[in-house]
């Protein structure tokens, strides 16, 4: 066959062929992106363009049937990569990662299937193959020549859908008179088009991460594979920088240096304001002397040592904070995993009524480190007496230190192991407080990416558990001597008043701090004030979040309930960045809250403070849309006048939507066509008329049979004179009209008549179809019926 | 439309070719009484340039309708009574070699008559019905290499008997595609019967067709033929017409679906019935009022009901409620 014929027959046929080059080029470019063999990787795109096109003329001559071995090569041609990996790799010792096996296999199906490409669908299906292929090729790889193939696929692309498009046309659509534009389908393809659009024009690191987690072979999820490749930007790379949380140095060339960053005392002080001069002599209250005795020396240290934190602050001044150099962030740390998160930096045990006492770390209670190889990476682990009940998921988060000066490693509650790159020696580690794991240095290595893992608790499946919680040491049950105290008790016992559990308890006086109270870190506590705590539960419902925790603590210890206050970060969802994938947590999330004891080493992050959220585990998608679909009742029902008028507003509209319908169309119509001043000629009268009308008639329930032209159904009687109050001589006249403007080539009407006369017909047709619901809907009339009718 | 040609009120009225077809229908109406919608469609047939296959009963007035559109035609008419020993040269005729000049001389057959009946076509042999093939298709006869032209206007008109089937070949489809359509006259009705048998008592009914008035001059026929070839068939009335030949292929229930010449046949029909009514354009009605007559004849309907799965056909493919070149204005 020639190739000019093969052309006119089949005009797609060598579009097809380039779009499928066109993806084995992006392969072969992402195949070979390591090795940059340019030579070889032209040259098998001028073999396979020979071969195919030889082939493709070869078979479009024979017009090769689809068979049961279409089928069987065309799996097969897709499999072969996954299935000759594993001997590949034992025999060459080299390999490829999944993601460009599953590549090379959908470029195999496309070029597999271009053997069948004379039938339209085998051909469809080779050019989505190739689409997939190159979008694939265009995530994966940061390659700007692939920028340069996919622009060329796109030109290609567009005149192949406008060829089959109009080829559809020529041979399907002109035969049936009610064929229309598939909309549907072009506008999925125009969408699809439009984000390979978009994809080219992301960035390329953007597209290049689109893929991460989705590949496990990425090593992004901490399931790396000795192939994979270092391209979606969390890899096992060495990458230098300071812009992403991921990228980092090794621990032994990390920059060690003693840098000018703030320590945790000075972000308190900008953040909250300085301590105001202690006032031993005005205070009312006291530990407890149970407490005090064996304690005394730990709090006088931790006095000494400035490690204590006191409820009376001055007003801050305008912070002035250090930041690194090089970096424009003023972020202290990035994070990266899902927020909120609270970080925590201090936890306190003691409270005098003023001041929080750092919790001490009784020898005794500190656990062994062991380094444990999880997957090939060490990590710092310690045994956990955890709880019988499911009730934690494990949530794996990594930061990097950037601007902050302190050797504690910043984690969430209930830590369950730490994993820095390279570090293999738990001796590097020691606990700081109990269950606050600090490097044995001064401070952490910057721009070292720390990575956590713990265990996220459940709160939704605690809530079913008659879980007993831990008494807890002394300290972590003691309040404060005072006759406040007792105020504060009454008040707790108030709150909890209706609560069967603990746990019922400890969410009780949550949610009525959080409803009742509203947080503003500029509110001080006045230098009169004896009992700050019940200063704030008292007389003033704006505090700062320091206060929150230190009422929550107290009002929990005044029911029994073992806690703790802790100080720290709050990564807020606000600082998430999507496009870099991780939270910049600044020196303004300096955060206090508590901490309940669950028993054994487990916590509970106990969050009081308005406007701060903890973290709830991943919900499945059913979950999440029962959530949502909560809210939404719940805003409903708190705005019920609105819900109730929008809801019969909605409910009418629904019930009367073709009563409304016909209404708009005769108002449409009265306005383009019946209104003083219009000048039109009789045919686009009578057709859009005859539109309008037919669009009523199927809204009344009678739709005109599609099986008979209007004209007949003007003259069939079915739309009965009288009750319309048009002559039978009117409908005569206006039936031959419509067949007139619909189906003669002819600019003359056939009758001559008037356009008032036409419109006076049309306006009482149109006016006098209406939508009654009385009416039994009309079902399907034959032309046996029809024929009935007209004799 | 109605048979009795008061439809025929367009600005084709009044000119004289026009005035003489409405004088033909009345003429036929008069012989063939009560059967207004089977002479309307004979003379689309006949205006179609189509040939008309008969099928039914025997004293239906098949023979009768022939001979008075004859007459009225004022063409001339032959009749071919078809049996098995019926030889093709009997039809198309044959060289005889004339002794006294030494030379062969034609004698032409029946089918150089303008209008045709064959009587009883189904009982000639097969080879014999091929005969009529060439003269029915393309207006001319070919014998011992030599081709012979027919006339312009020339008409079949044959007849079959449906119920008694034994000696007879049924025709082929090849055949039955060369007719434009397939008529059953059917019996009158009661009224019409007893108007019929008081005529009768007054003179024979074949005597009155014979003796039927002359009607058109010699090239009316022509020109309205090609009046009807000029009414305008519309885009999308087209494309009806070609979705609805396309389901008669795919209809699970139909062996053999329209052809190509079938499709024009179909279209020449609904031109002539547009004409008929009075239009110089064709609708979807003239489409679908023409199909059983042009489709029961050339379809392979595996169905003892034939005319329900035409119908069905009709119900099926909607008719086209816009025209092809956009009028409609907002």
């Amino acid at each position: 066959m020639r190739f000019r014929e093969m052309v006119q027959r089949h005009p797609t046929l060598w579009l097809t062929w380039s779009l499928v080059l066109l993806a084995h080029l992006a392969t072969e470019i992402v195949v070979g992106a390591e090795s940059r063999d340019v030579w070889g990787i032209s040259l098998k795109g001028i073999l396979l363009a020979i071969t195919s096109g030889g082939a493709l003329a070869w078979t479009r001559g024979r017009h090769v049937a689809i068979t049961g071995l279409t089928m069987m090569l065309s799996l097969l041609a897709m499999a072969a990569p996954l299935l000759i990996e594993p001997f590949w790799r034992w025999g060459t010792g080299t390999g490829h990662p999944l993601e460009v096996q599953l590549l090379i296999g959908f470029r195999n199906l496309a070029v597999v299937l271009l053997f069948w490409a004379c039938h339209p669908r085998v051909e469809r299906l080779a050019v989505l193959s190739s689409l997939f292929a190159l979008l694939f090729c265009v995530s994966t790889t940061p390659d700007l020549s692939l920028v340069a193939v996919s622009g060329v696929y796109l030109l290609i692309g567009v005149c192949w859908l406008s060829t089959v498009y109009w080829s559809a046309l020529k041979t399907e659509y002109v035969v049936g008179q009610q064929a229309r534009a598939p909309w549907l389908l072009l506008s999925c393809l125009s969408i699809v088009l439009l984000l390979s659009v978009s994809l080219l024009a992301l960035p390329t690191e953007s597209r290049t991460r689109m893929l991460q987690g989705f590949l496990p072979s990425s090593g992004g999820t901490g399931r790396a594979d000795d192939f994979a490749r270092a391209g979606v930007g969390d890899g096992n790379a060495l990458v230098p920088g300071t812009e992403r949380a991921m990228s980092f140095a090794p621990i032994e060339e990390a920059p060690f240096i003693e840098g000018q960053e703030p320590s945790l005392y000075d972000v308190f002080q900008d953040t909250y304001g300085e301590p105001k001069p202690p006032k031993k002599s005005d205070r009312a209250i006291a530990l407890p002397p149970e407490l005090f005795t064996p304690n005394h020396h730990r709090m006088a240290e931790a006095k000494k040592s400035g490690k204590t934190f006191t409820l009376e602050r001055r007003r801050r001044e305008n912070p002035g904070h250090r930041h690194l150099q090089d970096t424009p962030s003023r972020a202290v740390l990035h994070l990266v995993g899902r927020v909120p998160v609270h970080l925590r930096h201090t936890t306190y045990d003691l409270f005098d009524g003023y001041e929080w006492y750092p919790e001490a770390l009784s020898p005794d209670r500190a656990r062994q480190l062991s380094v444990v190889d999880l997957k090939g990476t060490p990590w710092i682990r310690w045994p956990m007496r955890s709880l019988e009940h499911d009730i934690f998921h494990t949530e794996p988060h990594a930061l990097r230190v950037l601007n902050i000066k302190t050797n504690r490693v910043l984690s969430p509650v209930n830590l369950l192991g730490v994993h820095i790159d390279l570090c293999d020696r738990a001796d590097l580690f020691r606990w700081e407080q109990q269950d606050i794991l600090a490097m044995d240095r001064k401070t952490l290595p910057g721009m070292t990416v720390i990575h956590l893992q713990s265990h996220l608790l459940d709160e939704h499946r605690l809530s079913h558990e008659t879980h007993t919680f831990f008494s807890g040491a002394p300290e972590l049950l003691a309040l404060p001597r005072g006759s406040e105290m007792e105020s504060l008790r009454e008040i707790a016992d108030e709150w909890t008043a209706d609560c069967r559990t603990k746990w019922e308890k400890v969410v009780a006086i949550r949610e009525r701090l959080r409803a009742e109270y509203i947080h503003d870190p500029d509110v001080i506590v006045p230098d009169d004030c004896e009992n700050p705590v019940a200063w704030f539960l008292r007389d003033g419902k704006r505090r700062t979040d320091y206060l929150f925790a230190s009422a929550a603590v107290l009002l929990c210890r005044s029911q029994g309930i073992a806690c703790r206050a802790v100080s720290g970060f709050y990564a807020s969802p606000e600082n998430y960045d999507p496009l870099a994938r991780q939270t910049a947590v600044e020196p303004e999330d300096i955060h206090w809250w508590a901490e309940v004891s669950l028993g054994g080493s487990n916590w509970a992050t106990l969050e009081t403070t308005p406007g701060y959220e903890t973290l709830q585990p991943r919900r499945s998608l059913l979950a999440s849309a029962w959530i949502y679909i909560k809210r939404g009742g719940w805003l409903l029902l708190v705005y019920w006048p609105i819900s109730l008028a929008v809801g019969l507003l909605g409910l009418i509209t629904v019930q009367q939507r073709d009563r409304i319908e016909s209404q708009l169309l005769t108002w449409r119509w009265r306005l383009l066509h019946d209104r003083p001043g219009v000048r039109e000629h009789v045919g686009p009268l009578v057709l859009n008329s005859l539109k309008v009308l037919e669009r009523k008639l199927q809204l009344a329930g009678t739709p005109r049979p599609a099986c008979m032209s209007f004209g007949r159904y003007l003259r069939s009687g079915l739309l009965e004179p009288e009750r319309v109050g048009v002559t039978p001589t009117d409908l005569h006249t206006l039936s031959r009209l419509s067949d007139w403007a619909t189906y003669s080539c002819s600019s003359r009407p056939v009758v001559d008549v008037e356009v008032g006369e036409v419109r006076r017909v049309c306006r009482k047709l149109i006016l006098s179809t209406r939508v009654n619901r009385s009416v039994p809907r009309q079902t399907a009339v034959s032309l046996n019926s029809i024929n009935e009718t007209r004799s | 439309m109605n048979g009795t040609g008061e439809t025929l009120v367009s600005r084709n009225n009044g000119s004289p070719p026009c005035e003489k077809l409405y004088q033909l229908r009345q003429q036929l109406n008069g012989v063939l009484q009560g059967k207004a919608q089977v002479v309307e469609q004979v003379l689309v047939c006949l205006l179609a340039q189509g040939h008309l296959l008969l099928e039914d009963q025997p004293g239906l007035g098949k023979t009768t309708l022939a001979k008075a559109l004859a007459g009225g035609l004022g063409e001339r008419f032959a009749r071919v009574q078809c049996t098995p020993d019926l030889l093709p040269s009997d039809i198309t005729g044959f060289n005889l070699f004339n002794q006294k000049q030494q030379e062969f001389e034609f004698r032409p057959g029946p089918v150089f008559a303008d209008v045709l009946l064959a009587d009883e076509i189904n009982r000639a042999t097969p080879r014999t019905q091929s005969a009529l093939l060439e003269a029915m298709a393309e207006r001319q006869v070919s014998i011992d290499g030599q081709r012979f032209p027919l006339s312009q206007t020339f008409f079949v008109i044959a007849t079959q008997n449906p119920i008694e089937q034994h000696g007879t070949y049924p025709l082929p489809e090849a055949q039955l595609d060369r007719f434009a359509m397939k008529l059953s006259i059917g019996y009158p009705a009661a009224t019409e019967e007893m108007r019929m048998l008081s005529q009768a008592r007054r003179a024979d009914a074949d005597t009155r067709a014979a003796e039927s008035r002359v009607v058109f001059a010699e090239g009316d026929l022509l020109h309205l033929q090609q009046c009807v070839a000029g009414v305008d068939v519309a885009c999308n009335v087209e494309e009806y017409l070609v979705a609805l030949a396309h389901r008669t292929r795919t209809h699970s229930r139909v062996h053999l679906g329209l052809s190509p010449r079938g499709l024009l046949t179909w279209q020449r029909c609904a031109q002539s019935l547009a004409f008929l009514a009075g239009r110089d354009f064709v609708t979807p009605d003239d489409v679908q009022e023409i199909a059983l007559p042009v489709l029961e004849v050339r379809l392979g309907i595996d169905d003892p009901q034939p005319r329900h799965v035409i119908r069905e056909i009709l119900e099926e493919i909607p008719v086209p409620c816009l025209p092809s070149s956009s009028r409609v204005t907002t």
